[in-house]
C-alpha cells in the first residue's frame, strides 16, 4: 500500500482506506477522500490504517454524510490543483467559478438538515478534524443566532437560564453603551 | 404514554447539545459572530457569559475580527452653529454604520485606535480610552492639567506586540519663542503603570506635521513626519518605538522630495507597514492636490530600513483623508464639495503607475469641513480594560453624557422637534394608508358593477390610491443617528409629504366620484320610485 508522502500519486489516489462507523459499518474511501480529515491524515502517516480504521465516535448515518461531504471536497481540492498550475486565462477562470458555484451550491444542500445532524456532523468534524466541514456547519449556528434575543437563543436550543436577575440586570447594564 | 417519554428525553438530548460541544467547536461558532452578537450572547447563560468574556476569548476573536474604515469628525463651528463630534464606521462589506458610537461624546477628539480600542482627547484633565464595540471604558489623568496649546493630534495610542502593553504617547509641546511649535520630550503612559515617563527627544523636534498629518501605529512602533529647522528643512520620517522607547530618524527616498516648493507629505499605513504619501498641492489650497500621488512603504525591519516606491497614482482627486486612507483593496478621498469616494486603484500587476477607478460614493459629509476628517482603520473587538481599573491614575467615572452640556441644549432642542415632526409625519403616513387601502379595496370590489366608462377612471384611481413606497413605513429610529444618517433621514421628509399629499387628493377625488355616483344613484331610485307611485296609482 502506498503511503501519502511517497510521492507517488496515482498509486495514493487509487489506495483505499475502510473506515468503520460506531455501528459497525464499513466504508470504502480513497486516500484523497479520507485525507479531508487531519485525524485520519496522521494515522495514515503513522501507517496504522491495515484492517480499517474504527470510529467509535461517529454513527454510520453521520459517517455516510461526512464521507458525502469529502468526496465532493477532494475533487475540488484536485480541480484547483489542476487549474492553478496552468496558465489561468478566462476560459480556465470561467471553469473554477462554475466550479465553485457548483461547490457553494453543495454546501447549501448539504447543510439542509435537522438541527440534531447537524450537531452531530460539528461533533464529527471537529473529532476528524476536517477544517472545511466545521467551518461550515459551525456557520451555519452562527447564523441561527444573528439577530436573536437572549430568550430567543435560549428557546431555539433548549438552554436554560441559570443567570440571576440581579446578573441579568448587571449584564444589561455592562452593554448598554455598546455599538450595534 | 411511550411516545411522550420519548419526546421528553428527545427534549433532555437537545437541552444540552449546544453546550455539550467540545471548546473548540463552542470556540469556532462564537469567533464567527460579531461583537454585537456575541453581547447579547453574554446574556443567554452562565457559561456563554463566562466562555465569550474570557480575555483568552477576546484574544482569539480580535485575530479573526475583519478591519473597518473609522470615520471621524470632530466637533466643528460652521457658520455660527455648533456641530458635534461625529464618527461613522464603514465594515469590511462597505455597509455604513447609521448610529452615532455611543462611547464618543459630542465633545470628543479621537486620538488613535488599536485593537478595538479608541483614545479619545476631552478637554477635562483626563483622556479616555473605550471599546468602541462594548462601550467599556477608563479615563487617564493627562499627564499635566490644563497644558496650555495642547492638541489632540499630539496624543496617539499603541500597542506593543514585544511586551503586550498598550501605551500612549504624548508630544509635550515646548512653548519656544519661535513660531515652529515643537517638542523634545515623549511622555509615554504604559497601560497598569501608575505614572507617565519622560523619554527625551535627541533634538527638538516640529509639531506642525503632526498636527496636519497625523501618526500612525505600525507593529509596535509610533512614526510621524517631521521637517528639519533652518539649514536643514528637509522633510524626514521620525519613528519612536514603544517597546525600547528609542527615536530613530528615517530620511525620505531623494526621488520622493522633488523640488517644487509645494509638495505635501503624509503619514500613512498600507498592510502593516508604515508609508508615505506625497504630492504636489495647490498654491492657495495646501492640501489639495494637483499631481500625481507617490506613495512609499518602509520595509523596517532589524537590519534595514529600505524604502519601496509602491504607486504613482494619476489624477488624485482633491483631498486625502488622513492618516489611513487604504482601506483593504481600496482607496478613500474626498471631494472638495464634502463627499467621500472610495476607489480601486488599476494598472498592470508588477507596474507602479495607477489609475483610480470605479469610483463609489460613500458619503456626503457637509457643513463638515473635508480637511479636519480623520480616517484610521479599526477593528470590533471584546477588549477588556477593567484589569486596569487598579491603578489610580485610571479610574472609571460615573457617565456623564457629552450631550448634557449647556452648549447643546440648542442642537439638543432641534432634534427632539425634528423627532416630533418625523412622529407626527410617520403616524399620519399610517392613517392616510390605512384610508387608502380601504377605498381602493372597496372600489376594486364594486369596479364590475359599473358601468364600463368608469372602468379607466377605477384603474387610475386604484393605482393612485396606491401610489408611494410598497415597503412600510419606518418610524424614526429611537436611537441617536450619526449626522449623514440625519440628514439622509431629513432629506426624505419633503418626499414622504409629497406623498401624503397624492394620496389625499386621491382619496378626495375618489370621494368625490362615489358621492357624485351616490347622488345619481339616488336621482334615479327616486325616478323610478316616482314611477312605481304612479303607476300603482
Amino acid at each position: 500500500m502506498a503511503s501519502a508522502g511517497s510521492g507517488d500519486e496515482k498509486a495514493a489516489a487509487a489506495a483505499m482506506i475502510t473506515l468503520i462507523s460506531s455501528d459497525n459499518e464499513k466504508f470504502e474511501v480513497t486516500e484523497a477522500t479520507a485525507t479531508l480529515s487531519q485525524t485520519i491524515r496522521h494515522m495514515i502517516e503513522d501507517g496504522c490504517t491495515d484492517g480499517g480504521v474504527p470510529l467509535p465516535n461517529v454513527t454510520s448515518k453521520i459517517l455516510a454524510r461526512v464521507i458525502e461531504y469529502c468526496k465532493k471536497h477532494a475533487t475540488a481540492a484536485a480541480g484547483e490543483e489542476g487549474s492553478s498550475s496552468s496558465f489561468s486565462d478566462a476560459a480556465f477562470l470561467e471553469v473554477d467559478r462554475a466550479f465553485l458555484e457548483e461547490l457553494e451550491e453543495f454546501d447549501d444542500a448539504f447543510l439542509e438538515v435537522d438541527r440534531a445532524t447537524l450537531f452531530d456532523l460539528i461533533l464529527a468534524a471537529n473529532y476528524l478534524d476536517i477544517k472545511g466541514l466545521l467551518n461550515l456547519t459551525c456557520q451555519k449556528v452562527a447564523d441561527s443566532v444573528k439577530g436573536k434575543t437572549p430568550e430567543q437563543i435560549r428557546e431555539m436550543y433548549n438552554i436554560v437560564n441559570d443567570l440571576t436577575p440581579e446578573e441579568e440586570a448587571e449584564i444589561r447594564r455592562e452593554t448598554q453603551w455598546a455599538f450595534e | 404514554m411511550v411516545f411522550e417519554k420519548s419526546k421528553s428525553k428527545k427534549q433532555k438530548k437537545e437541552e444540552c447539545i449546544i453546550n455539550c460541544l467540545p471548546g473548540d467547536a463552542i470556540e469556532q461558532i462564537f469567533l464567527k459572530l460579531p461583537v454585537s452578537t456575541l453581547l447579547t450572547c453574554t446574556g443567554v447563560c452562565k457559561k456563554w457569559y463566562d466562555y465569550i468574556r474570557d480575555p483568552l476569548f477576546a484574544a482569539a476573536h480580535l485575530k479573526h475580527a475583519p478591519r473597518c474604515a473609522l470615520l471621524f469628525f470632530p466637533q466643528e463651528s460652521i457658520a455660527k452653529k455648533l456641530y458635534p463630534s461625529d464618527a461613522i464606521i464603514f465594515d469590511e462589506t462597505w455597509s455604513q454604520s447609521t448610529c452615532t458610537v455611543p462611547v464618543i461624546g459630542p465633545n470628543d477628539f479621537l486620538c488613535g485606535t488599536c485593537n478595538g480600542l479608541v483614545c479619545l482627547y476631552t478637554k477635562t484633565s483626563t483622556i479616555k480610552i473605550a471599546n468602541l464595540a462594548t462601550g467599556d471604558y477608563l479615563h487617564l489623568e493627562k499627564p499635566a492639567k490644563n497644558l496650555k496649546g495642547d492638541h489632540f493630534s499630539y496624543y496617539t495610542f499603541g500597542f506593543d506586540p514585544v511586551t503586550e502593553e498598550y501605551k500612549v504617547t504624548h508630544f509635550l509641546n515646548d512653548h519656544g519663542n519661535s513660531s515652529r511649535q515643537t517638542f523634545s520630550v515623549i511622555q509615554v503612559y504604559t497601560f497598569g503603570s501608575e505614572n507617565w515617563k519622560d523619554v527625551h527627544a535627541p533634538e527638538a523636534l516640529g509639531l506642525g506635521d503632526v498636527k496636519r498629518s497625523g501618526v500612525v501605529n505600525v507593529s509596535g512602533a509610533v512614526y510621524w513626519l517631521t521637517e528639519g529647522n533652518g539649514s536643514n528643512s528637509e522633510i524626514a520620517v521620525m519613528s519612536f518605538d514603544l517597546s525600547k522607547e528609542t527615536f530613530t530618524l528615517i530620511q525620505v527616498p531623494e526621488a520622493a522630495i522633488g523640488d517644487s516648493s509645494h509638495r505635501c507629505y503624509w503619514i500613512t499605513e498600507i498592510d502593516g507597514k508604515a508609508c508615505i504619501a506625497t504630492a504636489e498641492v495647490y498654491r492657495n489650497v495646501p492640501r489639495m492636490l494637483s499631481g500625481e500621488l507617490q506613495i512609499w512603504t518602509l520595509d523596517n525591519n532589524n537590519v534595514e530600513k529600505r524604502w519601496s516606491h509602491k504607486y504613482s497614482i494619476q489624477h488624485a482627486p482633491n483631498f486625502l483623508p488622513g492618516p489611513h486612507f487604504f482601506h483593504g483593496d481600496k482607496i478613500i478621498m474626498q471631494s472638495r464639495n464634502c463627499n467621500l469616494y472610495s476607489y480601486e486603484l488599476l494598472g498592470k500587476n508588477l507596474e507602479v503607475t495607477k489609475k483610480l477607478s470605479s469610483r463609489v460614493g460613500l458619503l456626503d459629509f457637509s457643513p463638515y469641513k473635508p480637511q479636519n476628517m480623520q480616517s484610521f482603520i479599526c477593528v470590533k473587538s471584546l477588549v477588556r480594560l477593567d484589569a486596569y481599573e487598579k491603578v489610580s491614575i485610571m479610574h472609571r467615572p460615573k457617565r456623564r453624557d457629552g450631550w448634557e452640556l449647556k452648549k447643546w441644549e440648542v442642537w439638543e432642542r432641534e432634534l427632539s422637534s425634528t423627532k416630533d415632526l418625523f412622529s407626527t409625519i410617520h403616524k399620519t403616513e399610517l392613517v392616510i394608508s390605512e384610508l387608502a387601502h380601504l377605498v381602493a379595496m372597496k372600489i376594486n370590489r364594486m369596479q364590475h358593477q359599473l358601468p364600463d366608462e368608469m372602468q379607466c377612471w377605477c384603474a387610475e384611481i386604484i393605482q393612485k390610491l396606491q401610489h408611494g413606497p410598497h415597503t412600510p413605513l419606518q418610524p424614526m429610529s429611537s436611537r441617536r443617528l450619526n449626522w449623514v444618517e440625519h440628514k439622509r433621514t431629513l432629506e426624505q421628509l419633503p418626499i414622504r409629504v409629497e406623498n401624503l399629499r397624492h394620496k389625499t387628493k386621491a382619496i378626495a377625488q375618489a370621494r368625490e366620484k362615489i358621492f357624485s355616483l351616490l347622488d345619481t344613484c339616488m336621482l334615479d331610485q327616486c325616478a323610478s320610485g316616482s314611477n312605481a307611485d304612479i303607476s300603482a296609482q
